[in-house]
């Protein structure tokens, strides 16, 4: 499955320029800077290029933003990030880093969850009871089969927040819409970067 | 016929909808309903051509709009911000232009936008993104299903007991996940009217109190996202089951990072950051477009390596990103070609008009990428300028052999 042109070519012109800049800045460091400036311009360009394919009222996926402050955050990668961004969206980029930082909302929604987590042992059957019995349309037998599918999905939606980035303080549906943005995202750039590799191979005859 | 009567009642939604849907949709509507009326299957047959391009749901039409859109660069960082783009009046100008991708775009974009908006009026869009973006034409998979779903339901209908079609012509929500058994009535309808909040009328032996209806709902729209992610992480077909879906989509994203992960490390080691990359453009792009113009556009590299660089200064910068917007086969290659042939010239004439001419060719966002960051080298002094010829004349020197 492939995301459409528009995307990919923004992707890819922003991730030239990205590499331009990164390759202007880092002459002389070792291979695990490069790779760390490359990993960044390669970011930096899928959110931005994701930014700029989208439609102007959901200017740009929580995944994008998270990312790019993820970035931000790290002191050496500014001179880089300010060429790449402009200064003016470096300080954008800081700016999200810092409000991530003391996010409140996910901060108590953790608290929130822990706690229900605590005292789920009888208030937690009794609405996954309820809950199974309106779907399942009756049926006792099946709560506790039900009840344990949930938990392996919430486990899992654990699990997927933490690698999404900005998944944190999402929730059930929006956090499969970001998963599915940025799963997109991730492939493009993916095919992009091995396009790249494949292409600065020296060619043969 | 209850999938005609729906296709009559979505023309009608789609007429009364939001201005933002562009009216060369409704073009393709009645060509597609005739195409629908010649027959269930033939209905799901021009479907199935008309969702020929694989993608994914709602993002490729809204990734696929504002073709023509223009960001600076610290806009594009600000739309990433969330501080609106500039000049947004503009770019809607252009979409009367792109009238598949903006057709495709909107009804989807309005779809995602109601998301956003906490699922004000999503069924609505939802129904009528489904259906046009059936037949724009430019559509995925996964709205393929749905469509072929929705016709498969629309078929079944046709047989129902009398009590049913009343369920069926009603305005009630979006089609199932499969997760209720099909026995029970439910109709596929995706015809909404577009009110602000949901008509969900209840199916037949379901609760019918508010919080179950809002929460099928719910768990419907969670059932479609899942269903987008099943087609696009490859191995989840054979998966059915919330659980184990997340499983494969978890395992995919960790292998695309480490992927990512991986080909950062051999872009650091493999090269020197030059300008190699240009080659490497025309390859992915130009197969995608048509093979046979490669050589032509090569040539036009090697060409254009021959010529002194050192006494064509300027003009050389000024073509550079025209050159390299060129490469990054953003354009058809018939354009592509006519660069070829004039830019040598270009170089010997030395007029900036040429370098204009083509700079008007292609309006797009990319031109503002490289105008940008022109801006910015030069604020450096045109430090960057300088080693920017060296790189790329190093490139050209690799390209030849």
């Amino acid at each position: 499955m492939h995301a459409p042109r528009k995307f990919r070519k923004a992707f890819m012109a922003q991730l030239l320029v990205s590499l331009r800049a990164a390759g202007q800045a880092s002459k002389s460091m070792g291979l695990r800077e490069r790779r760390d400036a490359v990993r960044l311009s390669s970011d930096v360009a899928m959110a931005l290029a994701s930014a700029r394919t989208r439609s102007a009222p959901r200017s740009s996926a929580a995944w994008a933003r998270a990312l790019v402050a993820r970035h931000a955050v790290e002191r050496r990668n500014e001179a880089l990030m300010r060429r790449i961004m402009g200064g003016a969206g470096y300080e954008m980029a800081a700016a999200a880093a810092a409000a991530a930082r003391s996010r409140k909302e996910a901060r108590s929604r953790r608290i929130v969850r822990r706690s229900r987590r605590v005292c789920s042992s009888s208030a937690g059957r009794r609405r996954t009871v309820s809950l199974a019995a309106a779907a399942a349309s009756g049926g006792a037998v099946r709560c506790s089969a039900m009840a344990a599918a949930r938990r392996m999905v919430k486990a899992r939606l654990r699990v997927l927040r933490s690698l999404v980035p900005g998944g944190e303080a999402l929730r059930g549906l929006s956090l499969l819409s970001e998963t599915l943005d940025y799963v997109v995202c991730l492939k493009t750039q993916v095919e992009l970067m091995q396009c790249l590799c494949k292409g600065s191979r020296p060619k043969l005859g | 016929m209850e999938g005609r009567a729906g296709g009559g009642d979505y023309i009608a939604s789609l007429l009364s909808s939001a201005p933002r849907l562009d009216f060369g949709v409704l073009g393709s509507v009645p060509a597609m309903l005739d195409a629908a009326a010649a027959g269930g299957d033939g209905g799901e047959d021009c479907l199935d051509r008309f969702c020929g391009d694989p993608g994914f749901a709602e993002r490729a039409a809204r990734l696929s709009s504002f073709s023509g859109q223009r960001f600076a660069g610290a806009g594009a960082a600000a739309g990433l911000f969330g501080l609106p783009p500039p000049a947004p009046a503009a770019s809607n100008g252009e979409f009367a232009g792109s009238r598949e991708a903006s057709s495709v775009s909107d009804p989807a974009s309005a779809m995602k936008d109601a998301n956003a908006k906490k699922r004000k009026a999503p069924a609505a869009a939802k129904g009528k993104g489904k259906e046009s973006s059936a037949q724009a034409g430019d559509q995925k998979d996964p709205d393929a299903k749905r469509c072929k779903t929705e016709g498969a339901e629309g078929k079944k209908e046709e047989s129902p007991v009398k009590p049913k079609s009343e369920q069926a012509g009603s305005d009630s929500s979006v089609e199932d996940g499969g997760q209720k058994p099909a026995g029970k009535g439910n109709n596929a309808k995706p015809v909404e009217p577009p009110k602000d909040y949901v008509h969900v009328r209840a199916r037949r032996g379901q609760a019918t109190d508010s919080h179950s209806l809002a929460e099928r709902v719910r768990r419907e729209r969670i059932s479609q996202r899942m269903k987008v992610l099943q087609d696009l992480v490859p191995g989840c077909n054979k998966v059915i089951g919330k659980a184990l879906m997340l499983d494969e989509i978890i395992n995919y994203v960790q292998s695309l990072q480490r992927q990512v992960e991986f080909l950062s490390m051999k872009l650091a080691t493999v090269n020197p950051l030059d300008f190699s990359d240009l080659p490497t453009l025309l390859q992915k792009d130009m197969f995608q477009a048509c093979g046979p113009s490669a050589s032509s556009v090569f040539s036009l590299e090697s060409s254009s390596s021959g010529f002194p660089f050192s006494d064509q200064g300027d003009v050389f910068q000024s073509f550079v990103p025209n050159g390299l917007e060129n490469q990054c086969g953003l354009n058809p290659l018939d354009l592509a070609l006519s660069q070829a042939t004039n830019a040598p010239y270009a170089f010997q004439d030395g007029t900036p008009s040429t370098n204009l001419q083509q700079r008007n060719f292609w309006e797009d966002d990319l031109q503002s990428v490289f105008h940008i960051d022109n801006g910015q080298s030069q604020e450096n002094g045109g430090v960057s300028a300088q080693s920017f010829h060296g790189q790329l004349q190093a490139g050209h020197m690799k390209i030849e052999f």
